[in-house]
């Protein structure tokens, strides 16, 4: 955080605050992956069935794409999204759109936040007093994001390389699952396909935030295999995870279930531990933090670079946001509403990138002729 | 300002702990066996066993304590239990639970709610219908060494794993539940005087039991559901009573023609032991072997086919024929299959394989 101000559209990051663009992976990868895959199989399941997983090599596709686009903005700019905005649609609309986008990035990190407490409530502590509990959490939280963006990498590359092991407890739902369950392949049409697509690209979500902390990417053309390379393995996490949901359960059983991937280290037997989902869920706490870290950054990054106010200000002032909405929110109905609205907004925002590429490319041919 | 921080998150995390209730093992009622009975059309009667361990270092078996209580509900008739116990009921380690026949008869609709529900229980918990009174069964004593539940587990247990009884559990029975075109079944035990025994097997529609088979045939609907590696089975032979010990079974189910008509073929293969003749005089030679192999196989073929047929009487499909054929053929419709299931044709080919025949000959 102490670093010099800057004027808004010629962003300078200091050498020694940049990342090495091997790191873009972990980023992509750590966002991507939060709380989401606890329970996708059960929602994209419902417009496909079980061949939901051919949809998430779909969406996965498409967020391929997009990512290209993402960097095909950034590269002409040499800025992050503020400056692009306000390039592109003037100082006033520019500045409204970028608070909007902060404002969205707030909202994905209340969702992972409140939603990961409610599986901790249904799962473990049942009279979990949540107030406290997320106070508690908030300070670590702010405490990480304080430290800067090197320091939420790292925490990325521990989350990513904590949560890695859990993928071998798949190997007991396995055994216990049926392959033909996935067969017939393609029993559904176009229509049902494309829209479990797009149920499953809100867990793909995340990656936008490249628009933000692209500037502390050292020589960034480098990192554009690393982000291609994150999208991917999160694809692939996804497909093996919906897969063996896919065998393990019933396609009406599955309906029921609310947290299929926690449903499915329930019958992780070790003769040392007999619920293992208690030490998933704990697990996840890793993954789930650099989560909401690194969007929290985001978010208090472009006001930061909008209002040149002090970012610590601006981490203070959102947390108090999440705590607050944190226990105003204490449904379910609520959470997954507040997760219905979450996930709408960002398939907005994801169109919104090629509009913006779009806009961008026009208005540069525009200074270009002038 | 940075050091103030930390202090203040070691602080909040210490604190943290404070968060949740803890629990130890010696001031809760752990639960590890329930039964529930039928008392009318919306109450049943739950009984527990609630282990009581010795203040002292007394190794061997906790003695028993047993409660029971009617109630609408699960839940309630818990809370009613609770009512009587000094300690606060735990079923988090809850390894079997009890149905008795009328009750399953009248469905077990709550009951799955319940046990799939509460994430407190786990998926592999055993299911079983009981002939007769829970409360009695679970209420006997039946062994000085272990306690019942310990018992009854075991018992379903080493005779799934080691005999004829087919897999189950409580992830079993609700894939099966849920599933279409296929339904769930599970064992069918009673109790003897002083002991417990396997009575057979109990087959449900949807919720409800409606079917019940003999142990003696657990075997053939076993080789037809899965594949296994254990398990015994005696037939007549000529005059003599033969006995094939399995050592490995394998079933393919087998669709043919179309989603409108179609048919099915179970092709069951069997390797097996003869490890019993009850004719000293029978010599087991080739020519002998080969037409014990035969008679094996036309007996179990007529068997497989005659239960086949019970099941599609009772439109019930414990094979998960209907699954099968959604897997496999595009458009399944679950309406149309249950229109036309009991009238499929389905054929089994058995093939049975004598390797060996014991150490004398």
């Amino acid at each position: 955080m102490n670093k010099k101000r800057q004027s808004k559209i010629d962003l300078h990051v200091p050498e020694n605050l940049l990342v090495t663009p091997f790191f873009v992976f972990f980023l992509i990868h750590a966002m991507q992956l939060g709380v989401g895959i606890l329970s996708f199989e059960t929602y994209i399941a419902r417009d496909a069935g079980y061949d939901a997983w051919i949809s998430l090599l779909i969406a996965g596709a498409a967020i391929h794409l997009l990512l290209w686009i993402v960097y095909n903005i950034l590269q002409n700019s040499k800025g992050d999204i503020v400056s692009i905005h306000e390039e592109t649609f003037g100082k006033y609309i520019g500045g409204f759109l970028s608070i909007i986008f902060s404002l969205y990035v707030l909202l994905l990190t209340l969702t992972v936040l409140r939603t990961f407490i409610e599986v901790i409530q249904t799962w473990v502590f049942p009279q979990l007093n949540v107030w406290f509990f997320t106070l508690a959490l908030l300070l670590l939280i702010y405490y990480l994001v304080a430290g800067g963006f090197r320091l939420i990498t790292g925490l990325c590359l521990i989350s990513v390389l904590l949560a890695l092991p859990l993928l071998w407890l798949k190997f007991f739902p396995i055994q216990a699952g049926d392959i033909n369950n996935v067969f017939p392949i393609i029993d559904h049409t176009l229509v049902e396909l494309l829209s479990s697509a797009k149920t499953s690209i809100l867990g793909f979500l995340g990656f936008e935030l490249l628009l933000v902390f692209y500037p502390f990417i050292k020589n960034p053309e480098q990192s554009k295999k690393w982000a291609h390379y994150g999208v991917f393995f999160t694809t692939i996490i996804y497909v093996i995870s919906a897969i063996i949901a896919f065998i393990y359960f019933s396609e009406k059983q599955l309906d029921q279930v609310n947290w299929a991937t926690i449903s499915l280290w329930k019958i992780v037997e070790f003769p040392f531990v007999e619920r293992f989902e208690f030490i998933g869920i704990a697990l996840w706490l890793f993954v789930v933090i650099p989560n909401i870290c690194l969007a929290l950054w985001a978010a208090s990054r472009i006001p930061k670079r909008m209002f040149n106010i002090r970012q610590t200000y601006m981490v203070g002032i959102y947390c108090l946001i999440l705590y607050v909405a944190t226990i105003m929110l204490d449904e379910r109905q609520q959470i997954k509403e507040l997760n219905d609205i979450a996930n709408m907004i960002g398939f907005y925002v994801l169109m919104y990138i090629p509009v913006l590429f779009l806009f961008k490319k026009a208005r540069d041919k525009v200074r270009d002729t002038n | 300002m940075k050091n103030n921080i930390s202090v203040m998150v070691i602080i909040g995390i210490m604190f943290l702990t404070g968060c949740a209730e803890t629990y130890s093992v010696e001031d809760r009622a752990i639960i590890r066996v329930a039964g529930y009975d039928f008392v009318d059309e919306d109450r049943l009667k739950a009984t527990v066993a609630v282990p009581q361990y010795g203040r002292g270092e007394s190794s061997g078996t906790p003695t028993e304590k047993f409660q029971s209580a009617v109630d609408h509900s699960v839940k309630e008739a818990h809370e009613n239990i609770q009512r009587k116990l000094s300690k606060p009921i735990s079923i988090g380690k809850l390894e079997l639970s009890l149905f008795n026949e009328e009750l399953a008869k009248n469905g077990l609709k709550n009951m799955i709610d319940f046990l799939g529900r509460d994430p407190i229980i786990g998926r592999n918990i055993l299911l079983s219908v009981v002939k007769g009174e829970t409360q009695g069964l679970i209420e006997a004593k039946y062994s000085e060494s272990e306690t019942t539940s310990k018992y009854i587990t075991g018992l379903i247990k080493q005779n799934i794993n080691q005999s004829n009884f087919p897999e189950t559990n409580l992830h079993k029975f609700l894939y099966a539940y849920y599933a279409d075109g296929m339904d769930p079944f599970l064992p069918l035990i009673k109790r003897t005087d002083s002991q417990v025994e396997i009575d057979g097997i109990a087959f449900f529609d949807g919720a409800k039991m409606v079917h019940s088979l003999p142990y003696s045939e657990a075997f053939n609907f076993k080789i037809m559901k899965q594949d296994f590696n254990r398990g015994t089975k005696g037939i007549k032979y000529k005059e003599e009573h033969i006995v094939l010990e399995n050592i490995g079974s394998r079933v393919t189910y087998h669709v043919i023609d179309g989603i409108e008509h179609p048919k099915f073929l179970l092709d069951i293969k069997i390797k097996g032991f003869i490890n019993e003749v009850q004719n000293i005089n029978l010599m087991l030679n080739g020519p002998v072997i080969k037409s014990m192999e035969k008679d094996f196989e036309k007996s179990l073929q007529a068997q497989c086919i005659e239960m086949i047929e019970r099941f599609q009487e009772l439109k019930i499909d414990p094979l998960g024929l209907g699954n099968d054929l959604k897997n496999r053929r595009e458009h399944f419709d679950l309406k149309k299959w249950e229109d036309v299931y009991p009238t499929v044709p389905v054929d089994v080919k058995i093939d049975v394989e004598i390797i060996e025949t014991g150490i004398t000959s």
